[in-house]
């Protein structure tokens, strides 16, 4: 252990005991005789050698004085968990949970006091980085060493509507310090975090610690919402949401549905604790068919629940309930009854054929960026036979390639490649099952940059799409069969036929950018893709609070933001009309679950809660500074009642 | 009878004292006081049986009537009372409110004036490093006057100490046995008092000698604070000091210490140790104090 080196301050204490007795200036005082004075301290010394420093009280009192400074300046702290090292990383958690309400303050109220008393407790020369996360994380403050900024900076921070991403934000904090192994985490939040049990053991092997004290909340939320339509018959819309009363006592609620600020329906819920229960509105034909909603950017539903709890953002979740779309289909080919029975089946599609010297005409005549119009369709599709260039529209090639884009390898023919797996998350696979799909003969691709796979067999893979881009433009994708599917058993043999290629249309003719999601969770991005042709103009989001940020511009001409920390309504506003709509909510059930596990589940063990009351450095130089003043003061009036 | 020392209701009071003096003692001349020695005085004392050759003057007729046998009638000699006061007029006397010297001179002219009314011999001597005469030896009411003027005028020496030692021995030599000497001093002699003491002791047998310790309260009971150096008044001696309970608790015991030792010191050799703090009011010390303690009926 080495001595600090403010301790070396200690050795003015001789220095000033010396300096007390060279500057005490004495009084004179005439006396009768000094004999008995003389005896009088002779008795003293000889009863107590170091009489007359014990007793003499100002001496004593500048003594602790200087000790009290001494020790004001070295900082000292209650369990120093600075001592971690010279740096350390602040992970506050601003996301929704942080929001709570416990006992008059919300929980990141709470956590922040933590975190400014670990700043507050900086020794000189130790560097703290700030970062905030929620579902992203963000760095606020670069190692510094300078505690002002740092309680600034903490104070500026407040919770948002995000659900909490611990793992990426270890993961950053991480990055961060890979250099420095001693260099401390400290986690300042509510611990209601998953999901970090797959992170990397050089991350999990940090010096972590979990800071904050919070306490099970109840908390109802509103965990999905969605729209749904039928287009059965009349076509109707459903808003589906789905309650959640995930505190530990029974909640009687009602859930209201308002479409575009206005309350259509309501339903009163029991719910017991862990319940979840889901809820269907039926709003008939009149808003998907009502011309009003049709023409408008997007109306908006919203369920809302009236639960009275810690946390009421997540009491609200809002959905966009587009019009309807009737994607239009080209089918091009020599004949195909099977694929022409299966878009027929889905009354969700109009088709055409159109033969292949007609494209080609097409093609021929249209003036460059008006080839979509020309075409009156949203997506085409090529059996077995295509024109030379690049798919002109969204397009599905089965058995036939179009040029390929540089970065794709050329296919390579196999026969009976069996299926080994396929893409399930790409919602043109959704619902299928790809398992006894035969194929006689195909041309299999490699996957990699510019080729998304979305059906693999041994060989390579069956099924894919790239991606055709021209600058300024929304990129044009093309989903690629490397198959004849007349030489499959596919059409006959599978239920998935019909579905994969409803899937592929709905997903290819839902305009650039795919199909547009009907509500979003805080922290995904938005994006708008302008219609083709639309000419460039300055855009910007609006939050729900009001707040105008401008909208970045990507290469492909679409608007887009990250900057969803707010729930609500966002409006993207294009040279002042409102040109879309985007519904954000929390709808996380984790984040709306307010009860702390306490610890940190790393999978191989766990980083228990210190609770700020043991653990969090208090910072003592203040009282100690306080100390001496009070002492010198003592002093003072001490002094001056011995001249008096 | 007028004086700066002593008003006149107070010398009215000490008209009715007298000095007593338990060792009866030769005096030079014959005075008021019985002396030892049987002589002719009103004083009866005793008989003896007459031998030859006594004095018929002093046989007891009556007794021969009834026992028929001589008989020597004794008479106590009355004889005078040598009364001596010294008195430190050390500059350390010069201390206090009152000063000490001031009221040391205000018992000592009451002590000096019954004696002078009682015609005893009075001597007053001044000390600080030597001793000297400075009124008598007188007796008779005639010398009041002089001595209060002279005790009225004594100022504190200018001398740089109080040699006790020198001053009794030269006193103690210069009058011989007998008597009562009153010593009025502070003790405040850096060399000690004891030998000072022991010459008085010495100087005769049969002396009555009373110390009278004269303190001032600010000696008793400093009223000291801060850090001061204390400077001696005498010879400029130097105490750093610096003022706290303890330290003045300490030079209360030692004062404390300082009475009892000279109180026993004058106990074993015969002597009479009187403490008089200038607070104890000089009246109440004549008039109470010193009959209680016998000098004075």
């Amino acid at each position: 252990m080495t001595i600090a080196p403010i301790f070396w301050l200690l050795a003015f204490i001789p220095a000033l005991v010396a300096l007390y007795f060279l500057k005490l200036r004495r009084t004179d005082v005439v006396v009768s005789s000094t004999l008995l004075w003389s005896r009088a301290l002779e008795d003293l010394h000889v009863n107590a050698p170091f009489q007359k420093l014990r007793r003499n009280l100002l001496l004593l009192l500048q003594l602790l004085a200087l000790a009290a400074l001494v020790f004001s300046v070295w900082r000292p702290r209650v369990a120093g968990q600075a001592e971690a090292g010279d740096r350390a990383i602040l992970l506050v958690d601003v996301s929704a949970s942080m929001g709570a309400k416990e006992g008059g303050e919300t929980r990141f109220e709470k956590a922040r006091r933590e975190a400014l008393d670990i700043v507050g407790g900086m020794k000189p020369g130790d560097r703290i980085a700030l970062l905030a996360f929620a579902s992203r994380t963000t760095t606020i403050e670069p190692f510094t060493d300078d505690r002002a900024l740092l309680e600034s900076r903490l104070k500026s921070l407040a919770p948002t509507a995000m659900r909490s991403d611990l793992r990426q934000a270890l993961l950053v904090a991480h990055s961060l310090v890979e250099a420095i192994p001693e260099a401390g985490v400290y986690v300042v939040g509510d611990g209601t975090y998953e999901g970090l049990e797959t992170l990397p053991s050089e991350v999990k092997l940090r010096k972590l610690k979990l800071l904050g004290e919070a306490s099970a909340l109840d908390n109802a939320a509103v965990t999905e919402i969605d729209v749904r339509r039928t287009f059965e018959g009349e076509s109707r819309t459903e808003v589906f949401a789905l309650v959640e009363n995930l505190g530990k006592a029974p909640a009687r609620l009602t859930a209201s549905l308002e479409v575009n600020g206005e309350l259509r329906d309501a339903r009163a819920l029991d719910l017991e604790p862990d319940a979840s229960r889901s809820v269907v509105f039926d709003l008939g034909a009149d808003v998907s068919g009502s011309r009003e909603a049709r023409d408008a950017p997007g109306g908006i539903a919203s369920v809302s629940i009236d639960a009275q709890d810690a946390l009421s953002l997540d009491d609200r979740a809002w959905v966009r309930m587009d019009p309807p779309r009737k994607p239009k289909v080209i089918l091009v080919g020599p004949g195909n009854p099977w694929l022409e029975l299966a878009l027929g089946s889905s009354s969700g599609i109009e088709h055409r054929l159109m033969p292949l010297a007609e494209v080609e005409k097409l093609l021929a005549e249209a003036r460059p960026g008006t080839v979509e119009q020309s075409f009156g369709a949203d997506v085409i599709i090529f059996d077995r036979t295509a024109p030379p260039g690049p798919p002109p529209l969204p397009a599905i090639y089965i058995g036939c390639l179009p040029p390929l884009p540089p970065s794709v390898e050329a296919p390579r023919v196999t026969k009976t490649p069996p299926v080994l797996d396929w893409d399930r998350s790409h919602p043109v696979n959704r619902f299928i099952v790809f398992t006894d799909l035969f194929v006689e003969e195909a041309s299999v691709f490699r996957a990699g940059p510019g080729y998304r796979s979305l059906v693999d067999s041994e060989t390579g893979s069956l099924a894919g799409i790239v991606e055709y881009r021209s600058p300024g433009r929304p990129a044009t994708p093309a989903l690629l069969i490397g198959f004849d599917i007349l030489k499959s058993n596919w059409p006959l043999g599978h239920y998935s036929f019909p579905i994969f290629f409803g899937n592929a249309v709905a997903w290819l003719g839902s305009g650039p950018g795919g199909e547009r999601p009907a509500r979003y969770r805080t922290g995904e991005p938005l994006v708008h893709h302008p219609a083709a042709g639309a000419a460039p103009a300055r855009g910007s989001f609006r939050s729900p609070s009001g707040l105008d940020r401008p909208a970045e511009r990507e290469e492909s001409g679409a608007y887009t933001t990250s900057l969803t920390d707010e729930a609500g309504v966002y409006d993207l506003v294009l040279d002042g009309n409102v040109a879309e709509r985007f519904p954000v909510a929390l709808l996380d059930r984790s984040e709306s679950r307010l009860v702390p596990s306490g610890k940190l589940d790393l999978g191989d063990f766990a980083v228990e809660t210190k609770s700020a009351s043991e653990e969090a450095p208090r910072d003592l130089w203040k009282w100690f500074a306080l100390l001496a003043l009070g002492v010198v003061l003592l002093e003072w009036r001490v002094y001056t009642k011995r001249l008096g | 009878m007028r004086s700066r020392l002593l008003d006149d209701e107070f010398v009215s009071k000490l008209e009715q004292l007298e000095l007593v003096a338990r060792r009866l003692t030769a005096g030079s001349q014959k005075g008021e006081r019985l002396s030892r020695r049987r002589g002719r005085s009103n004083e009866f004392a005793d008989f003896r049986p007459y031998v030859p050759g006594d004095d018929l003057r002093f046989l007891d007729w009556n007794v021969y009537a009834r026992l028929e046998r001589l008989f020597l009638k004794l008479f106590l000699e009355e004889e005078d009372l040598r009364l001596t006061i010294l008195l430190d007029t050390s500059p350390s006397m010069d201390y206090g409110t009152p000063s000490k010297l001031e009221y040391a001179k205000k018992v000592a002219a009451a002590m000096g004036y019954i004696g002078l009314i009682h015609q005893d011999r009075v001597e007053v001597s001044g000390f600080a490093r030597r001793s000297r005469v400075i009124f008598g030896p007188a007796r008779g009411r005639m010398q009041a006057r002089r001595l209060l003027d002279v005790l009225g005028a004594l100022e504190a020496d200018e001398a740089d100490g109080t040699d006790l030692e020198a001053s009794c021995r030269a006193a103690g030599a210069r009058r011989g046995g007998g008597g009562i000497i009153l010593l009025f001093s502070d003790f405040f002699d850096k060399a000690g008092f004891e030998k000072g003491l022991r010459y008085l002791t010495a100087a005769g047998r049969g002396t009555e000698i009373f110390a009278f310790h004269v303190l001032a309260p600010q000696e008793i009971d400093p009223d000291l604070k801060g850090d001061l150096r204390l400077v001696d008044v005498e010879d400029g001696g130097l105490v750093e000091v610096s003022m706290t309970a303890p330290v003045i608790e300490t030079y209360r015991r030692t004062v404390e210490a300082f009475r009892e030792e000279i109180r026993e010191f004058c106990a074993r050799r015969g002597m009479h140790y009187v403490f008089s703090p200038t607070s104890v009011p000089f009246d109440r010390l004549v008039l109470e104090v010193l009959r209680r303690r016998g000098l004075l009926k």
